[in-house]
């Protein structure tokens, strides 16, 4: 995870740019200065004013948003635009990803980098607008569409790390050649904050791009290479020779190839107050914000307690879930069925305690903490 | 593939003059498409379009999902894929970054008047600089043969056995006609492969296809009928004799919307 602070602080010159921003428009900026030449979107709140905001700056930084037709076809001017060799972006809300899931698929397969911003409003269905919920969690973690792949998912707690998570997707998407998630709760949409903003670059076009030059070319027989044609999936070069001439082999071997990249992205989760403490909250986004200031209270009035929260859902950070369980107990805390809960049921081998409030509705203060302080109170008694 | 040259009784080979000959693209190993398809004959054509444009021009091809996706290695220039009906919509992504770039798309009836409708009109709608190839054959070739929108009345395949019926199968999209209504199209032209006349005569078409993309004047389409006799279940003579009397019929050939003089 890119420290924009520290990176920038080199001299007065580069000085870190602080400004007080609204979600949308620091994402906006954010997403210009890591060098993205095309956001398309079809209008949805809150994607919709990320694209105004866009479109106010786009003409300075030579960058293009297209409003599309459906977010199907406006995930397939990303994709065009990527294998051409641009940084690019697309989001939604749940409903709209699921529209685009088809070419989510297609950029796992054909190593097309892709940063899609998930702003969550919950469903099934599309979500009430003003729903901070998690509830597309499965959605954006476990099954972006069909096929053998994952998205990398980063999940921003507020306005700095949405605009940090997002500047270094860009970078990620070209690393592991496929598509990254920034998985964002609504209500921080309807945040502002001060942040710090990355400084501006120009990353020109991907080298591994299509380039339409003509000359001396080694014509693909299966429709495996024609995808990998212009250089902008590995699995040409990752195939063995000999493995060309079996389709299934070759998609074998590329299907592996793409879950090895994965490994470049470090689990990440930041461990708030966790020190001698008999009970662990696991939360991410708005939730973690409520769970931070519960979990300062409760250890105010001596009640050993902390919070883990994850960064990247994948990969989950279970190693440090494993870590901390050693020594605690873990309480999931989540705007959603048990979504989450279930990663750290597989990372810990045994279910986690469980507070989860699905449908859009968030918590109070007082309902977290009088439900951490009863499963805290069991655990002394037992 | 290379064969030697059958040479006259009395005559040297060193004496004789090459009068005609492919383009130097043409020298494509084994193509994938069955014998008879109206396909095969569209390469050769294509590539001798691109021999003609300066060396230096950049040239993307993007292939839809279908019979037509083995064409990327038939053709002399870079190509890449899609989704099924969605190539159009990726040509648009790759056009918008490089818009020096000739962007063609070659995509079946089903991904132009199925699952790519949508994307097609919005395209021209947008005036999009690329040129678009549909190879018609009025069915979902590489999945068995059923029948496509845009499938003349009395076509059959395998969701039509008896022949498509208005009745039972509704009428086909005059997908070019609509087209050429559009501001953003600059030309819009129907050919067929059926005949030797004819099928030269794609040749004109598919030239006129580039300059327009070439001089800017928006989207360009171009409806390529072309025969099936695998799913249409008939030899390849009964399928140019089919699509010649009743396709060609139904579906004039030529330019629907010309391409504008230049000024």
């Amino acid at each position: 995870m890119p420290d924009v602070t520290a990176t920038a602080a080199t001299s007065d010159a580069d000085a870190p740019e602080f400004a007080f921003l609204s979600a949308e428009e620091a994402l906006a900026e954010t997403v210009l200065r890591a060098g993205c030449k095309l956001f398309s979107v079809y209008p949805m709140t809150p994607i919709n004013e990320v694209n105004e905001e866009y479109l106010k700056r786009a003409p300075e930084y030579d960058a293009i948003s297209l409003t599309c037709e459906s977010e199907m076809e406006g995930g397939w001017y990303a994709y065009g635009a990527s294998k051409a060799g641009a940084h690019v972006m697309v989001g939604s809300t749940g409903v709209g990803i699921a529209l685009m899931g088809e070419m989510v698929s297609y950029a796992a397969r054909d190593g097309v980098p892709l940063v899609i911003s998930h702003w969550v409003r919950g469903g099934p269905g599309t979500g009430p607008t003003g729903s901070p919920s998690q509830g597309d969690y499965w959605q954006a973690v476990k099954a972006p569409a069909n096929g053998d792949f994952r998205n990398i998912v980063f999940a921003p707690q507020g306005v700095q790390e949405l605009v940090d998570f997002t500047y270094h997707a860009f970078d990620v998407a070209e690393q592991i050649r496929g598509p990254v998630t920034v998985y964002t709760d609504y209500s921080i949409a309807k945040s502002t904050e001060v942040v710090a903003l990355p400084p501006r670059i120009n990353p020109g076009l991907r080298e591994r791009a299509l380039t339409g030059e003509r000359g001396p070319r080694e014509r693909p027989v299966q429709r495996a290479e024609i995808r990998d044609e212009g250089g902008v999936s590995s699995s040409s070069e990752a195939v063995p020779e000999e493995e060309r001439a079996s389709r299934f082999l070759y998609l074998e071997t590329a299907a592996w190839d793409r879950w090895e990249r994965y490994k470049v992205v470090e689990p990440q989760a930041e461990r708030y107050r966790t020190e001698g403490a008999k009970l662990n909250l696991v939360a991410i986004g708005t939730m973690a914000r409520i769970v931070r200031v519960v979990v300062d209270e409760l250890r105010a009035d001596g009640l050993d307690v902390g919070l883990i929260r994850p960064q990247t859902l994948f990969p989950f950070p279970e190693q440090i879930l494993v870590d901390e369980a050693k020594s605690s107990t873990i309480m999931v805390v989540e705007l959603s069925v048990g979504q989450m809960a279930e990663d750290v049921r597989l990372a810990l081998g045994e279910h986690p305690l469980l507070y989860a409030r699905p449908g859009g509705v968030v918590p109070t203060l007082a309902e977290v903490s009088a439900e951490v302080r009863a499963e805290y109170k069991k655990l002394g008694a037992s | 593939m290379t064969t030697e040259p059958r040479v006259p009784a009395g005559i040297k080979l060193e004496d004789m003059v090459p009068v005609f000959g492919g383009p130097d693209a043409a020298e494509v190993p084994d193509q994938a498409w069955c014998p008879g398809c109206g396909y095969g004959i569209l390469p050769r054509t294509f590539n001798a379009e691109f021999d003609k444009l300066p060396a230096d021009t950049r040239i993307i091809g993007v292939v839809d999902i279908g019979c037509v996706t083995q064409v990327a290695a038939q053709l002399e220039i870079e190509t890449t894929v899609g989704g099924h009906g969605r190539t159009i919509a990726v040509a648009t992504g790759i056009k918008r970054i490089l818009p020096d770039a000739i962007v063609c798309v070659f995509i079946g009836d089903g991904g132009v008047a199925m699952e790519g409708l949508n994307e097609t009109f919005h395209t021209a709608a947008r005036a999009e600089n690329i040129s678009v190839f549909m190879y018609n054959n009025g069915v979902l070739a590489d999945t068995g043969g059923q029948l496509t929108t845009t499938g003349s009345i009395g076509i059959p395949s395998s969701t039509t056995p008896g022949g498509r019926e208005v009745a039972q199968h509704g009428h086909p999209i005059p997908v070019a006609e609509m087209l050429a209504q559009m501001p953003g199209t600059g030309y819009v032209a129907r050919a067929s492969t059926h005949d030797p006349a004819h099928a030269y005569r794609t040749q004109k078409v598919i030239a006129n296809a580039l300059r327009c993309q070439l001089e800017g004047r928006g989207m360009a389409f171009v409806d390529l009928l072309t025969t099936c006799p695998t799913s249409w279940s008939m030899t390849p003579v009964q399928a140019n004799k089919f699509q010649g009397e009743v396709i060609v019929a139904q579906n004039p050939v030529g330019d629907i919307k010309p391409l504008a003089t230049k000024g």
